[in-house]
């Protein structure tokens, strides 16, 4: 296609969007809009201004994480039973911000678990399909929440698996990784469980 | 700086419910909605003492919300944004139409607190 043709089809869709109202959208409607939307974004993007350099890549992921690749498969191919995750959950810290409350505490992990599994279901299904805009979102989404609980190393797969997704959009790495968030999800529910009946005893 | 009004928009429960609990616990009014249909409805129904909101929500972005409160309903309302890392560019849309402050996530909930206690004293 030509340039001229694009920006006259891309001048109309302007046009019509004035008697577009969105209040009338279902959710599904709006998050496939926004999917879609977000994906030609992105490939528009792409074509005019080129790849997202790496360095980008590299800028995100710090913040005493491992910073590269090379980490990033280091971390996928290391065996589980070293993470420091895995046999205890320091919850106090989100205990501190719930001022103590046991039960705001009870209901925020019932959240991040609602959170996780929503997650690993919406990657699946992403994967599946190739669909990489449906999982950089399901990524970006439950982010916060992995930080705010301090698992950090769930925290870091899912980062890698964002920027994945927005850079080398390497599908086969994005399985390794998504493979490696619930092997170690699954490890860090139990050792969340453990810990919260030592808090509720203690 | 006790009972005021906060309209809280944030898509992620998690820290929604976090922040909403905190808030009231230190004396606010909060009313909390999970995307900007919710927010439209919210400010229709009258305008908050402060708006938080996340930049990134279902139907209406964050920057969206600035926009509609500046220039639709002209209001000067404080407005602190939620943004996580990486997501320069919009928080500087965001201060460009008019917000008042904005928190990185993850958000911690006793520097929110502060910020909003700062931005009412403001205004």
């Amino acid at each position: 296609m030509k340039p001229e043709n694009l920006l006259n089809q891309l001048s109309d869709l302007e046009d019509s969007l004035n008697n577009f109202s969105f209040e009338e959208l279902t959710a599904t409607e709006a998050k496939r809009l926004k999917t879609s939307f977000d994906s030609f974004k992105e490939q528009l993007e792409t074509k005019i201004f080129g790849p997202e350099p790496e360095s980008t890549f590299s800028e995100e992921t710090k913040n005493g994480n491992p910073s590269n690749i090379e980490e990033s498969e280091a971390l996928v191919s290391e065996p589980i039973v070293t993470d420091p995750e895995n046999g205890k959950i320091d919850l106090n810290p989100a205990l501190e911000d719930c001022m103590g409350d046991i039960s705001v505490l009870r209901e925020l992990i019932r959240l991040y678990h609602q959170n996780a599994l929503e997650f690993i279901g919406k990657v699946k299904i992403g994967l599946e399909q190739e669909d990489l805009t449906e999982i950089r979102n399901a990524a970006h989404k439950i982010k916060c929440g992995l930080a705010m609980m301090h698992t950090h190393r769930l925290h870091f797969i899912v980062e890698q698996m964002h920027n994945n997704c927005r850079t080398t959009r390497d599908i086969e790495h994005l399985h390794r990784l998504y493979e490696c968030f619930v092997k170690r999800y699954l490890v860090v529910a139990k050792a969340m469980q453990t810990e919260m009946k030592r808090l509720e005893t203690s | 700086m006790i009972n005021k009004t906060i309209l809280l928009a944030e898509d992620d429960e998690l820290l929604a419910s976090l922040l909403l609990y905190r808030l009231e616990k230190a004396g606010h009014k909060v009313t909390l909605v999970y995307d900007g249909k919710q927010v439209k409805s919210s400010l229709a129904e009258g305008m908050p003492d402060i708006i938080v909101s996340d930049i990134m929500m279902p139907y209406f972005s964050g920057i969206e919300l600035i926009d509609y409160v500046r220039n639709e309903l002209n209001s000067m309302v404080p407005i602190i944004i939620i943004s996580s890392a990486g997501n320069e560019e919009n928080v500087l849309s965001a201060f460009e139409l008019g917000a008042n402050d904005f928190i990185a996530k993850p958000v911690s909930p006793s520097e929110l607190l502060v910020r909003v206690n700062r931005e009412l004293q403001k205004a």
